[in-house]
Parts: C-alpha cells; sequence; structure tokens
C-alpha cells in the first residue's frame, strides 16, 4: 500500500514544500501501524466492554471508558528500538469522590480480577492497573472520579503510594489541544475532522493537523535525542509547549521552526528551572520533577532539534551543492536515518507512479514538477539501461 | 513501417535553446554539442552536464569530472556505462527515435536519473527500475 498524502499531486518546487512532504513522510513512518492500533483498538474495546458490563460491580457508578493521551491525541509514534506499545485508558466511575482513593483502585481492581485472562496479565501500578498482554502490547487502566470542585470534565486519579487523590484533565487537555489545532483560517482549505472521539481513526493520517504532525515529530526526535529515555521531556510537556507557541502555519517546517523558535526564546529567559502548567489546570505542573540538570537537557533537546531544522531549512551555498544527501543528513540526524531513508522511499515510489501514469513533468532548465505546471510537457516513459 | 520524421541537427539544437536557456550548444560537423546547469529538483545539487547527438546515432550525455561518486570507492554506479555516462534509456527503436526531440526525452529523463542517483546516495537503493545488460525483461519501476 502506497501511504500518500492529500497534497501528493503538487511536485515540491521549493526547498520548504519538499521539505514539509518530507517531514509528513517521516510522521507516516513512526506511527503505530494500522495494525498495531486495530490490535490497541480491540483491547482497549474488551476491556471496557468487561468494566462498564451490567454486572459488574462497577456499574452502580455508570463507569465510562476513554482513551487518554496520545492515541486521543493522534500523535502517537511508535517506541524507540522496541516493539512494544501502550494505550491509557480512563476508567472514570461517578458519584464516587467522597470515597478513599484506594477504595476506588481495588474497586477497578476487583472488577479486573473477575476475570479468569485479565487476572493473569494483571499488574498494579502506582497510579494504574496494567494489562501486559503476550504480543508486546500492554494497556493502561487510569481509575477515576469526577473533579466536581472544579467540573468541566476535571477528574481526580488515586496514587496509591501517596493514599492521595492526583488532579487530571485529559478530556479537557484534548479538546484544548485540538482547538489550537485549529487556530487560524486552516477549516477554511480542507474539512479536517475535528471532533474528540475515541481512538480516532489511524488511517485518516492524511486528515492530521499540522500541529499533530509537529508532535509527533517532537516526540520523534526526543527519541533520538535522549535514545529512547522519555522522562526529561515527557509527551505532554512536548503537546503542552507545541500547543502553546504554535501560531497556525499550514507548512510543517515554517511552523515547526517558528514554534521552536519561541521555546528557545522562553528558556532563555528563564535560567532556573520553570513550570510547564498544564493549560486546562494551571495547578498541575507538568515538569515538576525537573532538577537544574534535567533542565539544561531538555534545553539542549530544544536547541538540537532548532539548529538541525534549520540547518535543513537555509544550507550554506556549500551544502546546496550537495543536494539531498546534505539534507538528508540533517534529518536524520534528528529523526534517525531509517526514518528518513523509508520517506525517501515513499517519495521514490510517489514520483514512479506519477511517471507511470503520465502525471510527471519537466519545467523548462529541467525542473522535475507536475505536468500541469505552466510551460511543464509530460516526462515520456523510459527505462534505464545498464546495470 | 510507418515512416518517421526525424528531426536535423539545427531542430534539436532550437529546441534545446529554447526549453533549457541556460545550455551553450554547438554544432560541429554535424555533432550538437549542449551543455549547461541541470537541477532536477529544489534541494537537488546543481549538475554540469553535457548531451551529445549527431543524426543516426544515440544520443549521449554524461557529467564531466567527479560530479558522480560510488559509494566506496572503485564502487558502481547503478545505471552507468562509465563511471560519468548514465544510461537513460534502453538503446532500441521502441525506446528513443530520431523524431523526438532532446529536449523533451533526453533532457527530463537525465532528470528523472538524477533524482534516483540522490535518492541512491541516501539509501544505497536504486528505486528508477530499469533493464540490466543481457536482460531483456523490462523491470518496472516500483511504485
Amino acid at each position: 500500500m502506497l501511504l500518500v498524502e492529500p497534497e501528493r499531486q503538487i511536485v515540491p518546487s521549493s526547498r520548504v514544500q519538499w521539505l514539509d512532504r518530507h517531514l509528513a513522510r517521516v510522521c507516516l513512518v513512526s506511527e503505530l501501524t494500522p495494525t498495531q492500533f486495530r490490535n490497541a483498538e480491540e483491547k482497549y474495546r474488551a476491556v471496557g466492554g468487561w468494566l462498564a458490563d451490567s454486572g459488574s460491580l462497577l456499574a452502580a457508578f455508570a463507569p465510562e471508558v476513554y482513551p487518554q493521551g496520545s492515541m486521543l491525541l493522534g500523535t502517537t509514534v511508535r517506541p524507540y528500538g522496541q516493539s512494544e506499545y501502550d494505550l491509557d485508558l480512563v476508567c472514570q466511575l461517578h458519584w464516587c469522590a467522597q470515597q478513599t482513593p484506594l477504595t476506588i483502585y481495588d474497586w477497578v481492581h476487583t472488577r479486573m480480577t473477575a476475570h479468569e485472562t485479565y487476572r493473569e496479565m494483571l499488574e498494579k501500578l502506582k497510579r494504574c492497573l496494567r494489562l501486559n498482554y503476550a504480543d508486546s502490547f500492554h494497556l493502561d487502566i487510569l481509575p477515576a472520579c469526577p473533579n466536581d470542585r472544579i467540573g468541566n470534565s476535571s477528574i481526580i486519579v488515586p496514587d496509591r503510594k501517596l493514599e492521595c487523590w492526583m488532579h487530571s484533565n485529559p478530556k479537557g487537555f484534548a479538546e484544548w489541544f485540538f482547538k489550537q489545532c485549529q487556530i487560524r483560517d486552516i477549516l477554511a482549505e480542507r474539512a479536517f475532522k475535528a471532533s474528540v472521539e475515541p481512538l480516532p481513526s489511524p488511517v485518516p493520517s492524511e486528515y492530521k493537523y499540522p500541529l499533530q504532525r509537529i508532535v509527533q515529530l517532537m516526540k520523534r526526535h526526543r527519541d533520538v535525542f535522549f535514545h529512547g529515555g522519555r522522562d526529561i521531556a515527557r509527551s505532554v510537556i512536548l503537546t503542552a509547549l507545541a500547543g502553546s507557541f504554535y501560531k497556525g502555519q499550514r507548512s510543517l517546517s515554517i511552523a515547526l521552526e517558528s514554534l521552536l523558535d519561541g521555546i528557545h526564546i522562553a528558556l532563555e529567559a528563564n535560567p532556573q528551572v520553570p513550570k510547564v502548567l498544564n493549560p486546562v489546570h494551571p495547578a498541575e505542573n507538568f515538569a515538576d520533577t525537573w532538577d537544574q540538570a534535567k533542565y539544561e537537557r531538555f534545553k539542549s533537546y530544544i536547541d538540537n532539534f532548532r539548529r538541525g531544522l534549520k540547518a535543513a531549512l537555509y544550507p550554506s551555498a556549500l551544502e546546496e551543492r550537495q543536494g539531498l544527501e546534505k539534507t538528508a543528513g540533517h534529518l536524520g540526524e534528528l529523526f534517525g536515518e531509517d526514518r528518513v531513508r523509508d520517506a525517501i522511499r515513499i517519495e521514490a515510489a510517489e514520483m514512479n507512479e506519477r511517471r507511470n501514469t503520465g502525471k510527471l513533468g519537466v519545467a523548462t532548465s529541467g525542473f522535475l514538477t507536475g505536468v500541469a505546471q505552466a510551460g511543464a510537457v509530460p516526462v515520456p516513459r523510459n527505462h534505464f539501461f545498464g546495470r | 513501417m510507418n515512416r518517421i520524421k526525424t528531426l536535423g541537427i539545427r531542430e534539436q539544437a532550437a529546441w534545446m535553446r529554447s526549453r533549457n536557456a541556460e545550455f551553450r550548444c554547438e554544432i560541429a560537423e554535424g555533432l550538437l554539442t549542449c551543455r549547461g546547469p541541470l537541477k532536477p529538483g529544489p534541494i537537488h545539487a546543481t549538475y554540469d552536464v553535457v548531451i551529445r547527438y549527431r543524426v543516426g546515432t544515440w544520443p549521449k550525455v554524461y557529467l564531466p569530472g567527479d560530479q558522480l561518486r560510488p559509494l566506496e570507492p572503485g564502487g558502481k554506479i547503478p545505471h552507468t556505462y562509465g563511471p560519468n555516462e548514465p544510461c537513460l534509456f534502453y538503446p532500441s527503436r521502441t525506446s528513443w527515435r530520431s523524431d523526438m526531440k532532446l529536449s523533451h526525452t533526453i533532457v527530463p529523463w537525465l532528470s528523472l536519473w538524477l533524482t534516483f542517483y540522490e535518492m541512491w546516495r541516501v539509501t544505497g537503493e536504486w528505486y528508477g527500475g530499469g533493464i540490466s545488460h543481457g536482460q531483456t525483461e523490462e523491470i518496472e519501476p516500483a511504485a
């Protein structure tokens, strides 16, 4: 199957256009595969059904089960250097905030152990219950109660260690994120799907907002930069910063550059460890585990991304003469050589498709372009000869 | 067999000049030599290319100097005759005929070849398809 973007009929005619296409392809080859996504969805539905079933002791509390995090935001990336992937879901009960945190945790635990299969796979973690599946997949179930004091989809989540309630608002965060995605007139150009749904479909990668792509790119670069270690630059920090500094540009490379500049300036203005506040719950600091050393590493991560991207955007005259190889080198350092190779493979396949269907043209000067471009003539079929 | 209308060497030169303004074209004793810069795409290098053609022969293309580089010293670049001569088409009457314009065939094929060459430099894989020497089956470029 050929993974394609809606703009595929456009042959890039500028460096920015080429970079935008390439970055989108890096996202495509970095996402969970449709099979992984379907697998996660099936298991999520099964577990959700078990928790919400009328025979469940939880039924009296009208459990509502929904995914949170990257699956909900459409910003998944395949984990770095391993095949294990996961899905976080919230099991939100109602009329339960008067109970102790441990009681709520235990109720959900009891329900899960009532299932013969789940019982064997279950692991108790600090704030969630983890189901470890055999096929490199795990599902984290976060017991929760509504936060009636704050309302607006705010929840409280038991912390088993501290025996207290932690605040969270995954639905509110997703709403905020999708609002940021739609900054400016993007809807005028294409009817994007903007709803917050349980597990958005895996296929419409082509319907992703630039901001979703940007978060995927930041996460992928984070994984490469920290060799898979995620604690310093948690996904939620990257998502919150990206959403806050995004100005609504359509071009991935231009939007990313301006957003990294913005973050860079903000970090430079804060020599001491700053807070990264949850935009929908400002009492929550996403960066509460940062110390000075971690903060410095986060700064160097942003700086590395910014420099690498600018190198790809603004080559020196010497670099320009080195063509794709030089640019691919910069991108490989950011996102990993394998991802850049895969993206180039897709680019080649698209070019061949155009070539085989008579849609590839050549402009005066020999620049390859779309056949509909003014002044372009179609490239006739040929077969390169020789070994 | 249908007769084809062979383009004269001056016609070929005129088409080259009109499509590729930066090329210098000269005709000496029936041999057309066009030389100029070719940049196949927005992030690609600019190549100094030479196209040579005499009516009744196959057009020839080469890149002077060491603009084309193998992956390792002494290595082979896919679909080339020598170290600096891309093979743009299978030499048969169905591939290229003397009624075809160099500017509409050889130049775009060279741009395509250079595009695939630059991809090959990065990934070590040739995506442009083609026919190997001694092979009659055509290999479709993969889409």
